[in-house]
């Protein structure tokens, strides 16, 4: 089971290195998806968690679409700009991925109150819910940079500072969640 | 537990909110055409090097597309005026130096022009409306604003040196025989001519009185401030000075000596969008 978590952290390193969404980073993500979704499809075999069966069906949407799109770029057609509406792509995977972690994070700690750890599932449904709240606000002042151009200057590097310091907390508690576990 | 479930159902249900407000201002701000900045831009043809007679260089069109347009906007194969279309022009899109903000992409045209088919037959021309051919064969007008060019051969004064602080500009014009020069100005007036403040000494360029020797020197300073409308921030503008003078025979005469230039180099996601609104063009 740790190993699923080292996996899950290491899978999540590599799907953030690269921001941009370039060729590069296209293979970076898709690799990182495929450690991520492995580890999340032997978390479920092993807990058989409600939440690891949502997060099985989100994490392997991200594979396909990402090897979609990765073989799609080798002939020059990029199918974030085709399939769905172009502006709004970048939305719609920041709202998804919210989602995929969220579920680890919650199936995580439901398996540690069914092993009676009450002190740290305190701590961590504390800190579950800082990430849902943070990551809620983020994404919703994401969306309406674009509402509000005027002070979309000061807006962009904040969410990119926000977006930053949301992957560093989740990474930090995905580690303490496996220590947890052991 | 449940109450973290809870606060996600809430929070998907305002992001679900901000993104169809997200959407539909996206579809608001939509431009389906290439807008070009108005210009205002006066060459004197008179003023070149002798071995590209009558070629003129450096004009520079700016246009914004949308990122989905910059596909045709790669496309234009030819260029050319509906005043005059005698004139040939080359042209270059500059792609490196565009400038890009969040929704809109800036570029650069530069053209030349050629005037060896009729440089006998004008002493000024005014052209305004450039005809764009694509490599589909499709053509669409855009009204540029006003390009003049002067073929005017008078060598009365010359340019002498030239001093700036980026705020303020001091030119100095020669003399190359004896002149009164009488009044500075601009030839015509156009709209964003409040901007342009020029002075000699601070003193009331109307009535001057300035008698000046072969060789004699004096210096015009002007200053520009363009940024005080969001129209008139996004505007090329380059415009002569002229010099009215007279010569011992009482002739009166007028020259136009250097350049006044402004060009729009700072682009924002949000003036951008309010420049294209009260353009009307989305």
């Amino acid at each position: 089971m740790e190993n699923q978590y080292n996996k899950l952290f290491f899978g999540i390193i590599i799907t953030s290195v690269l921001i941009n969404f370039g060729f590069e980073g296209s293979i970076l993500r898709s690799v990182g998806y495929i450690i991520v979704s492995s580890a999340i499809f032997n978390l479920y075999e092993i807990t058989q968690n409600e939440c690891f069966k949502k997060a099985k069906l989100i994490s392997s949407f991200f594979v396909i679409i990402h090897i979609l799109r990765l073989t799609m770029l080798t002939k020059g057609i990029d199918i974030f700009k085709i399939i769905i509406y172009e502006d709004i792509t970048t939305n719609i995977i920041v709202t998804l991925d919210f989602i995929l972690y969220y579920l680890v994070f919650a199936g995580t700690i439901q398996i540690i109150e069914s092993r009676n750890l009450n002190s740290i599932f305190i701590m961590m449904s504390k800190r579950l819910r800082f990430y849902i709240v943070f990551s809620i606000i983020t994404i919703i002042i994401f969306n309406l940079s674009s509402v509000f151009v005027q002070i979309a200057f000061v807006l962009e590097p904040l969410i990119k500072y926000f977006f930053a310091v949301i992957r560093i907390f989740l990474l930090f508690n995905i580690l303490k969640l496996k220590k947890a576990l052991i | 537990m449940d109450f973290n479930k809870k606060i996600v159902k809430i929070g998907l249900l305002l992001i679900v909110i901000s993104l169809i407000l997200n959407i539909t201002t996206k579809m608001n701000s939509r431009l389906q055409k290439i807008v070009f900045l108005k210009m205002y831009v006066e060459k004197d043809l008179s003023q070149i090097y002798e071995q590209d007679k009558y070629k003129l260089y450096g004009f520079r069109a700016k246009y914004i597309v949308q990122e989905q347009n910059t596909m045709i906007a790669n496309k234009i194969k030819k260029i050319s005026f509906k005043e005059e279309p005698r004139v040939k022009i080359d042209f270059r899109i500059n792609n490196v130096y565009g400038k890009k903000t969040n929704r809109y992409k800036i570029k650069d045209l530069d053209f030349s022009m050629d005037f060896s088919e009729i440089h006998d037959d004008f002493k000024e021309l005014e052209l305004n409306n450039m005809i764009i051919t694509l490599n589909n064969g499709e053509e669409f007008n855009v009204n540029l604003g006003s390009i003049i060019v002067y073929n005017d051969k008078n060598e009365d004064l010359r340019q002498g040196g030239f001093f700036t602080d980026y705020k303020e500009y001091e030119m100095g014009v020669v003399a190359n025989k004896d002149l009164i020069v009488t009044k500075i100005g601009l030839e015509k007036s156009c709209e964003f001519d409040k901007s342009l403040e020029t002075w000699i000494d601070r003193n009331d360029l109307n009535n001057l009185k300035i008698e000046l020797k072969e060789d004699d020197t004096f210096c015009i300073n002007h200053r520009l401030n363009f940024n005080k409308g969001i129209l008139s921030k996004y505007f090329i503008y380059q415009r002569m000075l002229v010099i009215y003078y007279k010569t011992k025979d009482n002739e009166r005469k007028l020259i136009r000596t250097y350049q006044i230039s402004h060009m729009p180099l700072e682009f924002s996601d949000g003036d951008v969008y309010k420049y294209l609104k009260l353009r009307g063009e989305i």
